[in-house]
């Protein structure tokens, strides 16, 4: 048997006339579906009931973001860029304040204190992610049950950011400097107790996904991603801590004050869909501890919890990367001088898994296609790139960043139209 | 284990739901939550600090209505709750504590123009 190449992604004709020989069906999943509840378009080439190959089209839901950026003060963006993501809007805020206290210079100013209380924000985040989606997870597999259970325990750790910070999914605790509301005493003292009763209740799902013969047999050796498969297609976050990539930005690269934590890294090596669920309940387990880890150092932290940060950043240009519930979350920015950022670049993290996701569907039965979409926690208001709509033909194409890049460059050089 | 699961949706059929009947029943809002603005005329110095660091250009700085100009001679904030996204950065810039975000959540409006709230008439 001639050894597969690997063909790069993203390329398939909507008509379906480039599919993969062999494939006898093409299944066409999105924009529109029930499955997800964000567009994108996947594109599965079947052979019978086994798949050949998978594709994706993203693009669907480009909102513009880091152009709305450059027209509003670093102050303000402070609060646009958690709206990155519905879920993970702390991490989105954590990594961009991160990039403005750099270039500001007041990195060594922000009190252990605020570096603490980001730090709470950011796990309670990472419990409340893992928890819905691992309840999403069953709910595609048919175990209904399972999604009603965990979002029901969920509640708490909302409950908790609610009392913390005034809102359940977009906390906005920090600020450039440090951060916006202090976690009093009485409030640690409230939450403490809550946050050992869902221990044990997050305890209780893994038992499930591990000894529930109903679940387990939906995810076990499905979609199984080797070791090898991942460092070709560098997947980040849990998608690459199932397959036996133990890297973690919190431990490789420590931000605030994530080595001063005990914690450790969770990783699995089977690299199936299972692995992926069970690297999230143990993550969450970990954040657990971590989160009562920072509330006991509260009670003896002391300091001011906001830096002064003058409206006006110097010039300068600074790249960052933070630990987000899907993965590895980048911010680049460029200041020049003014109140407002030059360029602002967002790398969300569900950009990188997918490769490896699609990679994942190979010789899989489109049965289990849910529940491999589902593994590496999609969300597309990570995803989606850039869409070029050619205004005197109306043609339109999405394209990644590298053919952008060379396309940009081609026209420039040869000082040529860019279509 | 293969009674597990089976146990625990026993267990749910005799505990108490965890939906309440609203609106006769509600949950209490927590004290930080940022919901409508209340606004203090009184203690507005009119400095448009609030204005100015609104990303959604919510707040506005208009004049008072001639009846009130003698009172309230200078311009004061008149927001849209349609265009804002309670940030709260309002609240954080005011120097003397004049914007607040309170907990009132209940804002849906069946008008598009009752969303705009006047200096004058908005709540303390
Ligand atoms: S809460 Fe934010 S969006 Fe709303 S009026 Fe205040 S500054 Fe503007
Ligand atoms: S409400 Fe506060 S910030 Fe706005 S104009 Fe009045 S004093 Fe200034």
């Amino acid at each position: 048997m001639v050894e597969k190449t690997f063909r790069s992604r993203f390329r398939t004709e909507v008509d379906g006339s480039d599919a993969p020989p062999g494939a006898d069906h093409h299944i066409f999943i999105g924009p529109q579906h029930p499955w997800a509840e964000e567009p994108a378009h996947f594109i599965i080439h079947l052979k019978g009931e086994r798949v050949v190959e998978a594709d994706i089209r993203i693009g669907f839901n480009f909102r513009g973001m880091e152009k709305a950026m450059e027209a509003r003060t670093w102050r303000q963006n402070t609060m646009l860029v958690p709206r990155a993501c519905g879920i993970c809007s702390a991490v989105h805020q954590n990594v961009y304040v991160r990039v403005v206290d750099r270039l500001a210079g007041v990195e060594d100013q922000i009190s252990e204190r605020a570096r603490l209380i980001r730090m709470f924000s950011l796990e309670a985040e990472r419990i409340h992610s893992h928890m819905l989606w691992y309840g999403i997870l069953a709910h595609d597999a048919g175990f209904d049950t399972m999604l009603h259970i965990s979002w029901r325990d969920r509640e708490i750790i909302m409950d908790i950011v609610e009392d913390f910070s005034g809102n359940r999914v977009n906390p906005s605790l920090m600020l450039p400097g440090g951060v916006k509301r202090d976690i009093s005493k009485e409030k640690a003292d409230k939450a403490k107790p809550l946050l050992g009763e869902l221990t044990k209740k997050v305890e209780y799902h893994k038992k499930v996904f591990v000894e529930e013969a109903s679940i387990r047999n939906r995810l076990e050796d499905v979609g199984v991603l080797s070791k090898d498969d991942a460092k070709k297609t560098s997947p980040n976050g849990p998608t690459g801590r199932a397959s036996g990539l133990p890297f973690d930005i919190r431990k490789s690269y420590p931000y605030e004050l994530y080595d001063e934590l005990d914690w450790k890294l969770v990783y699995y090596t089977e690299g199936d869909v299972l692995a992926t669920t069970l690297v999230r309940i143990d993550e969450t387990l970990e954040s657990l501890q971590m989160c009562k880890q920072i509330l006991d150092k509260l009670e003896t932290s002391k300091g001011e919890i906001l830096a002064r940060v003058r409206p006006r950043i110097p010039a300068g240009e600074y790249m960052t990367r933070g630990e987000a519930p899907r993965g590895e979350d980048i911010h680049y920015g460029i200041a020049n001088g003014t109140d407002k950022p030059e360029r602002y670049k967002i790398r969300a993290p569900s950009l990188g898994n997918i490769d490896a996701t699609l990679k994942r569907m190979d010789g899989e039965y489109i049965a289990d296609m849910p529940v491999i979409l589902r593994s590496y926690d999609p969300c597309f208001s990570c995803t989606n790139r850039v869409m070029i709509v050619n205004d005197t033909t109306g043609e339109k194409m999405i394209i990644g960043q590298d053919e952008f890049a060379q396309k940009a460059i081609k026209a420039k050089k040869y000082n040529r139209p860019f279509f | 284990m293969k009674l597990g699961i089976i146990k625990e949706v026993f267990k749910n059929v005799f505990t108490k739901p965890m939906t309440l009947l609203f609106p006769f029943e509600r949950l209490e809002i927590p004290e930080r939550n940022r919901g409508e603005h209340s606004f203090d005329i009184d203690t507005c110095i009119s400095c448009g600090a609030c204005a100015r660091i609104c990303p959604n250009l919510a707040l506005e700085m208009i004049e008072a209505p001639p009846e009130m100009k003698e009172k309230y001679p200078k311009t004061y904030p008149q927001i849209d709750i349609g265009k804002c996204c309670f940030c709260g950065l309002c609240e954080d810039t005011c120097p003397k504590g004049s914007i607040k975000l309170t907990t009132n959540v209940f804002l849906a409006t069946f008008d598009k123009d009752d969303t705009v709230r006047s200096p004058m008439s908005w709540n303390k």
